[in-house]
């Protein structure tokens, strides 16, 4: 087993996956948190629609964001395509409703009764949007760990927009697809251990949070 | 800190919910809301707090009108929610919660202050939301309390808790409001508890304020027959005012009886069952009322008994078990009903 080759793949991986979370929660995070607080006419179909991008294919993203990055697309000038870069944009995309639906049934638990409570005891603007996040902090996590873990293991989307370049845009999933074809039997067993080690640690983590909460 | 508003409305989704709310809390006295469920009771809690905006209308504190939003008059008062929202950290972190977003460094001393005053101090170390909700209520009076704050709204803070926590409860009501430093405002439907601590009450009723009043004027003194049902008042009598001479009558059909009112034609009266005396004996008084009925029902509640005496129309009287033994009134015996005229009150 040539571990040279497995830990640059590895940490390719996490690193696309977790930076597309992290992408992920900043724009869906404060867009869960305004619906959780406000009533406007017209919230429930924007739920609905985040509800239904739930159920959107990966292979439809990715030849979406394929579309705008190809060279002849209206982003292609980015040259992204091919590169981490183009991976961790159709992993956000496709981690973006989970965090915001997960997200949005996590703090609209709490919101109107947290926000009440912390602003008559005082809190400002600020002081009461920290109070909310706190007490759903756990259902938060929740959301993050199930995206990571759908994105983590994507494999079509990510071959469409990365390539499986090898040093390059090589992931565990990607290689996996592409090594069984070209016999490399050993490589494979030893990415699918790890995503399979990966998956367990995160379901551990996930009950212990559901515990706490 | 008193408290003026100035037609308040609030409606929700085009149902209105209060209707031109004009009301004035004093300062350092105790106001207490009362109305059955659904009146409008904590919205108006709500506003006054203002954590929810009046769709029209303005609230002045001290005769200065804010902005909704403005914290520093928000920092003057606080609300105990009729069922407390607990931050998900031990009770003794919700209980400092206030004083840590005012920046406050050191707690300790008057956390245990506040958290011994609703005996409580020994679980400072439980997680809050484990509380029962007679505990949670404590602990949110006690994060209320700890604020020192000028006005303080409690919505039904008794309601469905256990007997103990209601005792610390409304002793704790009692001692704040007979030391008169702070203003409060007490939302509820439990008449006792309205009749026990209000200096002022205001009555609402589907959004408006039918009637306000002295604290014990207003149970005695209903001005419709909503407010005197809803006050658990017994004795609701409907008839026409006839007057002869000097003197001016309730003509009930089947008894007439003497009363002292301005109304004319058909009228409403209520008298309330303390108001009114047995006695074996004809009794030689300046009552101008006195009827011989017979004992038709004798109920006991708490420490009265409550004795219903038929004179051609039912009267209830209350009175105490020692009272029932010495007079031995017991069902079927003829007994003589006194009260005096002004003791009936005429309403429209």
């Amino acid at each position: 087993m040539n571990l040279n080759e497995i830990i640059p793949i590895v940490l390719l991986s996490f690193q696309v996956s977790l930076s597309a979370v992290i992408i992920a929660f900043c724009i869906s995070f404060p867009f869960a948190l305004f619906l959780s607080l406000k009533n406007f006419a017209g919230k429930r179909l924007i739920v609905a629609v985040i509800n239904s991008f739930l159920s959107i294919p990966a292979v439809l993203i990715g030849l979406i964001v394929y579309l705008f990055l190809s060279r002849r697309g209206p982003l292609g000038i980015l040259g992204l395509l091919y590169t981490p870069g183009a991976m961790i944009i159709a992993q956000a995309i496709l981690a973006s409703p989970i965090v915001c639906a997960l997200g949005l049934s996590a703090l609209k638990s709490v919101s109107s009764s947290v926000k009440d409570t912390a602003l008559t005891l005082g809190a400002s603007k600020i002081q009461m949007y920290i109070a909310i996040v706190k007490e759903a902090k756990y259902p938060l996590l929740v959301s993050l760990i199930m995206a990571f873990s759908r994105v983590i293991g994507e494999t079509g989307m990510t071959f469409m927009v990365g390539g499986n370049i090898k040093g390059a845009t090589r992931v565990m999933t990607t290689a996996i697809a592409l090594g069984i074809a070209k016999g490399e039997f050993e490589l494979c067993i030893s990415l699918g251990i790890i995503l399979f080690v990966v998956a367990i640690l995160l379901n551990v983590i996930l009950q212990l949070i559901q515990g706490r909460s | 800190m008193n408290i003026r508003t100035e037609n308040i409305c609030k409606t929700f989704n085009q149902q209105q919910v209060l209707k031109n709310i004009n009301l004035e809390i004093e300062n350092n006295k105790l106001t207490c809301i009362i109305g059955p469920n659904g009146a409008g009771k904590t919205t108006l809690l709500r506003i006054l707090n203002l954590l929810e905006k009046p769709t029209s209308g303005e609230i002045y504190f001290d005769d200065k009108c804010y902005p909704t939003d403005s914290l520093r008059i928000r920092r003057e008062m606080t609300m105990v929610m009729q069922n407390p929202v607990m931050f998900n950290t031990s009770v003794y972190e919700n209980v400092a919660y206030g004083l840590k977003i005012r920046k406050q460094k050191e707690q300790t001393e008057e956390v245990k202050e506040a958290l011994s005053l609703v005996g409580l101090w020994t679980q400072r170390k439980q997680s809050a939301t484990t509380l029962s909700g007679g505990e949670a209520q404590r602990v949110a009076l006690a994060r209320a309390l700890i604020l020192k704050p000028n006005v303080l709204f409690l919505d039904e803070p008794t309601v469905n808790l256990d007997p103990p926590s209601v005792k610390i409860i409304e002793n704790l009501i009692s001692t704040l409001k007979e030391k008169h430093e702070i203003t409060i405002v007490l939302a509820t439907h439990q008449l006792e508890e309205a009749e026990r601590f209000a200096e002022k009450i205001y009555f609402l009723k589907e959004g408006e304020i039918i009637q306000e009043g002295e604290g014990k004027e207003i149970f005695s003194r209903p001005q419709s027959l909503f407010a005197a049902q809803f006050l658990g008042i017994e004795n609701i009598f409907r008839g026409k005012i006839i007057k002869e001479k000097d003197t001016t009558f309730l003509d009930l059909r089947k008894i007439k009886i003497e009363v002292v009112t301005e109304l004319e034609n058909e009228v409403w009266a209520c008298l309330r069952p303390e108001e009114i005396l047995l006695s074996n004996e004809p009794l030689h008084s300046s009552a101008r009322n006195s009827f011989l009925g017979q004992i038709v029902k004798i109920e006991e509640k708490g420490a009265l008994v409550f004795v219903t005496v038929d004179c051609g129309i039912p009267f209830i009287v209350a009175l105490t078990k020692r009272s029932l033994n010495d007079l031995s009134l017991t069902l079927g015996k003829t007994v003589y009903l006194t009260f005096k005229a002004t003791a009936v009150h005429v309403f429209s």
